[in-house]
C-alpha cells in the first residue's frame, strides 16, 4: 500500500504532513520546540503535546486514548534531551476515515506514519526512523492495511510499529493487537510485516529524498 | 580560609523514591530487590469478594464486584439503561456489543476526570468490544411484558393490584392483548459500569488490569431483568377499553412511554456470553539491571589503571529482566517499556499492547514470549 505524502504544507507551524493511507487521510502539525506553559516543563528534556482531532466533531475520550498510545510511542523516538525545558507539541487532523467509531487501528496507523514526515519536516531530532503498518486476520487470512468493513468482522487486528536502523526493521516499537489470535498466529504476523515494513520504509526514504531536493532547489 | 563543608544529605527510601525514583529503582535493583519487596515475576496478590450485598441493597445494581490487591481497592457495580433500537438493519451489523465503564480514582478531590481515568476507561470499552464477549442478541429485550391492573382484585381491595403478562410465560391470556405500535418498538439494554478506585498505589497498567478483571467478574454473575410496559401506555389493548369504567387507574399508571424493569429476582436471566473461562490481564515492565559479577578475574595488581577500567566494564553484565505488576511511583515512573497482555485458558489471546518507551532495556521477541508464557500459567490458576 502506497503513502501519498504532501509536507510542508502548513505555512505557520515549524513541521506539518499530509498523508493518504488506504481510506484514511491525515494532517500532522508540528510546532516546536517552543516555550511550555510552566506546569508543562521539564527540567531536563523536552516535553510533548499531543492534540488528537477527530474527523467530526469534538474529540472524546476515543482521542484521548488515541493521544496516549501516540505519546508513548514518539516520547522514545524524539531525543527529548536535545529540547530541555521546551515544548514540542503535535497536532493530528483526521480528515477522512474509513473505519467505525469502536476501532481505532487505522487511524493509529495513518497518525504514526504521517508524524514520522512531519516531525522530519520540523527538523526534530530522532533516535531512528519508525514505519507503522496494520494487518488484521480474517477467516485465517493475513490482511494488511484492511478497509474498515473487513475490520468490523476480522478475527484479531494488530498496529505494528518498527524502528528502522541500517535501513532492516530489527526492533518493535510499539505493537497493539486486539481480538482473539494465538501465540503462533502473532509471531507469524510479525515476522511477515517485517519485510512490509522495510519495502515502506524505502518509500519513506523516496520520499524524503525528493522532498529533500525540493526544499534545498535554490543550491 | 574557613573551608565550607557540604553536608551530604540523606533520604528515607520513600523520600527518595519520590524525588528520584530511577535513582531508587537502580539502588533497590542493586541489592536484588524490587521496590514492593516482590520477585521479579512474581505478582500482586488479588482477592475478590463472594458477596452480593450490593445488588440485594440496590435496586438499580444489576451485578456488582469488590476486589482488593494489596491497599488498592476497586468496587464495581453494574447497572442497566434501555435504548431504542431506531435503525434495526443497522444494529444487526454490529454482532458485538461492549459496556460503558466509568472509572473514577479517588484521591480526595473532586473535579472533572483526569485523562488517567478517560484513557483506563476508553481502554477498557474497547478491548471488550473487540474481545467479543458480548453479543448484541445478548442484551435485546425479547418476551417485552405489559402490566395489567387486574380488575377482580380491583373490587376486592382498594388499590389496584398489577399482573405483569409476558408472551413467553403466559401465552394463554396473551392472545386476548391487542399490541400498540409502542409495543412493537425494538429494545436493548446497555451494561454501564461504575468503577471506583480507592487508595491506589498500583500503575495504570495494574489497574487496567484489575479493572479488567471485576469487569468480567461482574460479567459472569450478570442475570437481566425482565421489562414490561404499562397497560396505559397500549392504546389499543382489550384492557383499556374496560378502563372506562374507573377513573383512578389514569393516576396508577403515570410514567408514559416508559419501560420498567420488573425486579423479581425469580424473574431474571443470566446474560448468554461469549466469555472464555481463565480471561487474565497481566502486565509486565522490562528493565535493564547492571549485575558485577566476575570480580575474581581482577586478581593481577600489577596492571595498569586503564585495563582495571576496561575490565570494570566487562564485568558490568547487563541483564534484562522482566518485571511483573508493576507497582509504585519508582516503578511507574522510570519503566517505559511496557507490555500488557490478556490471556485465557483456551490459550489464545485478547490483548497485546506493547510499547518499547526505553530504548536501552528494549522488548525482545524472546522476552515477549516469556511474558506471554506466564499470563498462560497465570491463566490457567488463577483467571476467572
Amino acid at each position: 500500500m502506497a503513502f501519498q505524502v504532501k509536507t510542508s504544507i502548513l505555512s505557520n507551524s515549524d513541521g506539518s504532513a499530509e498523508l493518504i493511507i488506504g481510506g484514511t487521510k491525515v494532517l500532522v502539525s508540528i510546532s516546536g520546540p517552543i516555550e511550555p506553559k510552566i506546569r508543562q516543563e521539564l527540567p531536563n528534556q523536552a516535553s510533548l503535546d499531543i492534540i488528537i482531532r477527530p474527523y467530526k466533531g469534538l474529540s472524546t475520550t476515543r482521542e484521548k486514548l488515541l493521544e496516549d498510545k501516540l505519546r508513548q510511542l514518539l516520547q522514545s523516538i524524539i531525543i527529548r534531551y536535545k529540547y530541555p525545558r521546551q515544548l514540542i507539541q503535535i497536532v493530528v487532523q483526521f480528515l477522512i476515515i474509513d473505519e467505525i467509531e469502536e476501532f481505532t487501528c487505522n487511524e493509529l496507523n495513518a497518525a504514526i506514519n504521517c508524524c514520522y514526515f512531519a516531525l522530519i519536516d520540523a527538523d526534530l531530532a530522532l533516535y531512528s526512523s519508525f514505519v507503522s503498518v496494520v494487518a488484521c486476520i480474517n477467516s485465517g487470512n493475513l490482511l494488511l492495511n484492511p478497509p474498515g468493513d473487513i475490520l468490523i468482522n476480522s478475527d484479531s487486528h494488530h498496529v505494528i510499529c518498527y524502528n528502522i536502523e541500517n535501513q532492516k526493521a530489527n526492533k518493535l516499537l510499539f505493537l497493539e493487537s486486539d481480538g482473539e489470535f494465538t501465540e503462533e498466529t502473532l509471531f507469524t504476523i510479525l515476522a511477515k510485516t517485517v519485510s512490509e515494513a522495510e519495502t515502506l520504509h524505502q518509500e519513506q526514504r523516496k520520499i524524503i529524498q525528493a522532498k529533500i531536493e525540493n526544499d534545498y532547489i535554490w543550491k | 580560609m574557613s573551608e565550607a563543608e557540604l553536608q551530604q544529605v540523606k533520604f528515607p527510601p520513600e523520600i527518595l523514591d519520590r524525588i528520584a525514583p530511577d535513582i531508587s529503582l537502580k539502588r533497590h535493583f542493586a541489592i536484588g530487590v524490587r521496590p514492593n519487596l516482590r520477585n521479579f515475576t512474581e505478582f500482586k496478590p488479588i482477592e475478590i469478594a463472594n458477596s452480593s450485598q450490593l445488588q440485594e441493597s440496590n435496586n438499580n445494581v444489576i451485578s456488582s464486584s469488590i476486589i482488593k490487591s494489596g491497599s488498592t481497592t476497586i468496587i464495581n457495580t453494574i447497572t442497566l439503561g434501555i435504548i431504542e433500537n431506531i435503525n434495526p438493519n443497522e444494529e444487526k451489523k454490529k454482532k458485538f456489543t461492549t459496556i460503558y465503564p466509568n472509572v473514577e480514582i479517588l484521591r480526595g478531590r473532586s473535579g472533572a476526570p483526569t485523562d488517567e481515568e478517560m484513557i483506563l476507561s476508553q481502554n477498557l470499552y474497547e478491548t471488550i468490544y473487540k474481545s467479543k464477549i458480548i453479543p448484541s442478541e445478548s442484551l435485546k429485550i425479547n418476551n417485552l411484558g405489559i402490566s395489567i391492573n387486574n380488575e377482580e382484585e380491583e373490587e376486592k381491595e382498594k388499590d389496584a393490584k398489577q399482573e405483569i403478562l409476558y408472551p413467553d410465560l403466559n401465552s394463554n391470556e396473551w392472545q386476548y392483548i391487542n399490541l400498540s405500535n409502542q409495543y412493537n418498538k425494538s429494545y436493548s439494554f446497555i451494561l454501564l459500569s461504575s468503577i471506583k478506585v480507592y487508595s491506589k498505589s498500583q500503575s495504570t497498567n495494574s489497574l487496567f488490569d484489575l479493572c479488567y478483571l471485576s469487569i468480567i467478574n461482574c460479567l459472569k454473575n450478570l442475570k437481566l431483568p425482565r421489562c414490561y410496559i404499562n397497560e396505559s401506555n397500549l392504546l389499543s389493548t382489550k384492557i383499556s377499553i374496560r378502563s372506562r369504567k374507573s377513573n383512578v387507574r389514569g393516576l396508577i399508571n403515570t410514567n408514559n412511554n416508559k419501560l420498567n424493569l420488573n425486579l423479581d429476582l425469580n424473574r431474571t436471566e443470566k446474560i448468554k456470553l461469549n466469555l472464555t473461562d481463565g480471561l487474565i490481564s497481566s502486565n509486565y515492565g522490562v528493565v535493564d539491571i547492571i549485575k558485577k559479577e566476575k570480580e575474581s578475574e581482577s586478581e593481577n595488581e600489577n596492571e595498569n589503571e586503564n585495563e582495571n577500567e576496561k575490565n570494570n566494564e566487562k564485568n558490568k553484565l547487563i541483564e534484562t529482566i522482566l518485571l511483573c505488576d508493576l507497582e509504585g511511583e519508582a516503578e511507574e515512573t522510570s519503566i517505559l517499556s511496557r507490555l500488557t497482555v490478556i490471556t485465557n485458558k483456551k490459550g489464545t489471546m485478547n490483548k497485546i499492547s506493547l510499547i518499547n518507551g526505553d530504548l536501552n532495556s528494549e522488548i525482545t521477541f524472546d522476552i515477549l514470549k516469556k511474558a506471554i508464557e506466564i499470563s498462560q500459567k497465570r491463566s490457567l490458576q488463577q483467571g476467572v
